[in-house]
């Protein structure tokens, strides 16, 4: 059960450590982001539209989505302090929640999984959504690895990240490709609701807590490490499960977990697979 | 320049000092919160802004100081003048132990690290060990400190307590700046900007970052302290994340770095949730959000910053717009958030004139229990419909409903002004034991009757020491009775497990059980697994509990878990004897989305009807519910069982209202509410009344057991009257 839920904290963790590297910011309402747009996902399927379809109309959504929130709020606060942008995804967190819980009310919604309950591979241990769940999530990241190694997209992404302003010089547009990262951030928030649904339930509140251990995930696994974070997702869930099962028992077994991370954290500062980078003076 | 400078603030001393004999009790709760975030903003201002460590969590110290205040007053140990100080010094200490650690976290770790903080702490504060210090989740009151016989009746314990915070705000204040603008101030931000260089020219950075934590949490433990003597009563999740989340809203609006900014982002947490409020009441989450994105688009640098650069004489650094308009949305922002201070006409009566009665409440409308909003709206579309069909007595029902977002400083100071500006002739049907138990004082002593709180908790029904407050749904202690009396009878030899939310609701389910199994709760009840809300799921909490053994289930969970948790113990292939609390049986909201094939044979004691049960398709008063659901609310979604609790309420106070006849005096009020005698709310079970005496203030203290059988709930066994 650890590792499946670990597999979403991985997932969300995952789409917290795109935003960062493309903009060294974190983005937290990157859960509510999620929860939105599987939202929208849930009105398609209410609609009659079949799963795969919906799923694909619902990437497309949240890519437009993210890049969307990135050119209209995000770009005006670029240049502002830090914090600025960090209230400004708090206010997106709380505008989202308010807006789901507007339109959508606040009753839970059950959303259907596309693994059949009673597939081939489904133990009595792991459902055959927990471990098609699972696949999803290494097989995101392997398209996320590839994107970014093997195209010249995902190169010219990289190269905003690490030096915006000489990748300005070079004739990357900066903008545009802080935008894909918002837009691809989307994308995979996305995966991460619509795989957490069927298991959750999907109502406002939903991704709340699971942004809690995905941002903890993230910078365990070093918040500049897209490898890093599926695998800290991971971790943290059966940590979590463990601690409450095991250690301390479940009233307060959240507390432990982080206190786990953050003494990790003391120990390898960058996240336990991060790499320290060097400043200068 | 100077001397005009000192001048001015000693006038503006006075000023503010006179300011509390002449506003209402109401602003001067507002102005009082105001001076202690103003405080506490400092205190993370230093941190962040002029140290450049990023704190997420010091609504953790906040709460600290609170509930180190609470400890020494209670305990007696000492008087509060002594334990605000010395919950200060507590905060110094903690925060220094949590600095030294932090010195190896930059940026966003350390965010991080407090942002664990934030959330251990609610955790820390409910555990069952620390229960007989913190009081656990039922929280603990404070007296106000009683004010000198200095001006005799003037000096009222509110306006001496405001009079201490304005003294506090005055001596941190001068600490701050005399920090920030000496050599401490410049080391500080010079290890914010660049900490190599500072470090390489012999600034201590251990020393000084750390120090810099400890008095940070001193300052804000202290706000905390002041706080909790103003609201009266604290509990563990009055401190969440959120409170740390508005601090940094707070800082950023006023201004990074500056002393005086922190004013501003003070009247800014304090004043802006309710302009929204008044704004949007269909959603005023979202305009808040709204609201703070713009604010960061049109003033980056906070409005302290903003101010700067119009004094300095260019525009501020931000995207394409000219002074001018820069200088006139700072004025118009201003004074809109300083509107909500404004004082209306007074009437003559107390809520009630020719043509209305007015009755106040807060519902969480905003904030992490806005599910419960729903209520509020279901009360406020009855009422409309009873004043369509000609109100109660020829006047109609105004009800006035205002946002609390489930947070007990934010419920006084609303109900407060419902009952000073307003002037509502009572207050009805707020949710949550928090933020009942913080007004709970206030209105009694004021003689307002409390009506049909929201909430089950067994303490709301003491007709001894606080005559105006009453309950209305059965009490979760006694349902939970009424299933311990079931086991005892039906199975004596019950391995029984439990899982329960982890706050107020969930616990008075244990109470409950321990009530009527006595001594033998120990050897029956086998294992316990709490859940928080923001866990997202109790799976796990569900396969721990079967592997323990137990063939009886007790679930004390709100919908989305309760669903979770019938759905995981069926998947799982476990059976028990599976009772579950009524707060979710709702067919369309819990049974449907857990497959209504898994639900068979659970277990509860409900009292209303539920419109999704087949077996009331045909009910008048279900079809009737229907009718005004699909004619006054309808973009609701009529599976959520809060609709049919908000109805069945307020019928429950019309009939109170029409039972007074032309005498509605508070006291004529609250006479009728503890004469209700046989009254049968449409949407009750059949079989079920509601009965209330001066000595009896429960007025739904009986349920029937039912069974789920996949379809609907079928009763069995006689109506219970739980004691």
């Amino acid at each position: 059960m650890g590792f499946a839920t670990g597999s979403i904290y991985g997932g969300l963790a995952l789409a917290l450590v795109l935003i960062f590297k493309s903009t060294h910011h974190v983005n937290l309402a990157q859960g509510e982001l999620a929860m939105f747009t599987t939202y929208v996902s849930w009105s398609l399927l209410r609609a009659g539209v079949p799963y795969w379809a919906s799923f694909a109309l619902t990437l497309a959504a949240a890519f437009l989505l993210g890049a969307g929130i990135h050119v209209l709020v995000v770009r005006r606060v670029q240049h502002a302090p830090v914090l600025t942008t960090v209230i400004v995804s708090i206010g997106l967190l709380i505008a989202l929640n308010g807006l789901a819980g507007w339109i959508f009310q606040y009753t839970i919604r059950p959303f259907p999984s596309p693994f059949r309950a009673d597939a081939w591979y489904g133990t009595s241990h792991f459902s055959s959504h927990e471990l098609g769940m699972t696949l999803v999530t290494l097989a995101t990241l392997a398209l996320v690895y590839a994107f970014f190694r093997y195209t010249r997209l995902g190169l010219a992404m990289r190269a905003t990240a690490i030096n915006p302003e000489s990748s300005l010089l070079v004739g990357i547009r900066v903008d545009d490709m802080l935008a894909l990262g918002w837009g691809l951030a989307a994308v995979l928030g996305a995966v991460a609701g619509m795989m957490a649904a069927p298991i959750f339930y999907l109502e406002p509140n939903m991704m709340g807590g699971i942004l809690v251990y995905a941002l903890a995930a993230a910078l365990l696994g070093g918040i500049e490490n897209p490898w890093g974070a599926p695998l800290a997702g991971f971790a943290v869930g059966i940590v979590e499960n463990l601690a409450g099962a095991y250690l301390v028992g479940t009233q307060i077994k959240l507390t432990v977990a982080l206190v786990i991370i953050v003494v990790v954290l003391i120990f390898r500062p960058a996240g336990a697979f991060g790499r320290r980078t060097v400043a200068r003076v | 320049m100077t001397r005009s400078v000192g001048l001015l603030l000693f006038a503006s001393l006075i000023a503010a000092g006179s300011l509390g004999f002449f506003v209402s009790s109401y602003h001067l709760f507002q102005l009082t919160q105001f001076l202690v975030y103003a405080i506490a903003l400092l205190g993370l201002n230093l941190l962040t802004g002029y140290s450049g460590q990023i704190s997420l969590g010091h609504g953790a110290f906040y709460g600290l100081g609170a509930y180190a205040t609470a400890i020494f007053l209670a305990r007696g140990w000492l008087p509060y003048w002594a334990a605000v100080p010395s919950a200060g010094v507590v905060c110094l200490v903690v925060g220094f132990a949590f600095g030294l650690p932090a010195l190896r976290l930059e940026g966003p770790y350390l965010a991080l690290a407090t942002f664990a903080l934030a959330i251990a702490t609610p955790q820390i504060l409910k555990h069952d060990r620390l229960e007989s210090w913190t009081g656990g989740v039922q929280g603990l009151y404070l007296e106000k400190p009683s004010p000198p016989h200095l001006l005799g009746e003037w000096l009222t314990a509110d306006r001496w307590l405001y009079w201490l915070c304005l003294a506090s705000v005055l001596a941190f204040y001068i600490v701050g700046l005399n920090l920030v603008r000496g050599r401490t101030g410049r080391a500080l931000v010079a290890l914010r900007d660049h900490p190599i260089a500072a470090a390489a020219m012999g600034i201590d950075v251990a020393r000084y970052r750390s120090s810099a934590f400890a008095v940070s949490a001193l300052f804000t433990g202290v706000a905390g302290a002041l706080g909790a003597l103003l609201t009266g009563f604290i509990s563990p999740d009055s401190f969440t994340v959120f409170t740390s989340i508005d601090f940094l809203v707070g800082i950023v609006v006023g201004g990074i770095a500056s002393v005086f900014g922190n004013f501003v982002g003070a009247a800014f947490i304090v004043l802006a949730p309710n302009l929204l409020g008044e704004i949007s009441d269909a959603a005023p989450s979202a305009a808040y959000g709204l609201v703070l994105i713009l604010f960061m688009i049109l003033f980056p640098s906070g409005i302290a910053g903003a101010w700067r650069a119009l004094a300095a004489g260019r525009p501020p650094k931000s995207t394409r717009s000219k002074a001018m308009t820069r200088r006139t949305t700072l004025m118009s922002t201003l004074i809109v958030l300083a509107s909500g201070c404004q004082k209306t006409a007074s009437h003559d009566a107390p809520g009630i004139t020719a043509t209305e009665i007015r009755v106040g409440q807060t519902m969480p409308y905003s904030g992490p229990a806005s599910a419960y909003g729903a209520i509020g709206k279901a009360s406020a579309a009855y009422f409309r419909m009873i004043n369509d069909q000609g109100g109660v007595g020829g006047r109609k029902i105004n009800l006035i409903s205002l946002d609390d977002g489930y947070s007990p400083p934010k419920t006084v100071e609303q109900i407060r002004r419902l009952v000073e500006k307003d002037e509502v002739a009572f207050i009805f049907n707020v949710v949550g034991t928090a933020p009942n138990s913080a007004i709970q004082k206030y209105l009694n002593e004021k003689g307002i009757p409390q009506l049909f709180v929201a909430t089950g908790a067994d303490k709301w029904s003491d007709y001894k020491n606080f005559r105006w407050t009453m309950s209305w749904q059965p009490s979760y202690r006694v349902e939970a009775r009424v299933y311990g009396k079931y086991i005892n009878e039906n199975k004596p030899d019950a391995h029984i497990c439990v899982l329960y939310q982890n706050d107020d609701f969930g616990k008075d389910y244990l109470l409950g059980l321990q009530d009527a199994l006595g001594p033998s709760y120990a050897e029956k009840v086998r294992k316990t697994a709490s859940y928080e809300t923001t866990d997202p799921s109790v799976d796990s909490q569900v396969v721990d509990l079967k592997a323990s053994g137990c063939d009886t289930l007790v679930t004390a969970a709100t919908p989305k878990f309760a669903a979770q948790a019938i759905r995981k113990v069926h998947d799982i292939g476990w059976t028990p004897l599976h009772f579950m609390t009524n707060v979710s049986i709702s067919i369309g909201a819990v049974m449907q989305p857990a497959g209504p094939e898994k639900g068979v044979g659970i277990v509860s004691g409900a009292y209303l009807k539920d419109p999704g049960d087949p077996a009331f398709q045909n009910d008048p008063a279900v079809v009737q519910w229907h009718g005004f659901m699909q004619k006054y609310l309808p973009s609701a979604d009529a599976a959520d069982g809060n609709y049919v609790y908000g109805y069945a309420v307020s019928e429950t106070l019309v009939q109170v209202l029409t039972q007074c006849g032309s005498d509605l005096s508070r006291e004529n009020i609250l006479r009728q509410a503890t004469s209700l005698r046989g009254f049968k709310p449409s949407l009750a079970l059949p079989g079920l009344e509601l009965n209330t005496s001066p000595t009896d203030y429960r007025p739904f203290s009986q349920m029937q057991l039912a069974r789920f059988n996949g379809r609907n709930f079928e009763r069995f066994g006689p109506v219970i009257n739980g004691e």
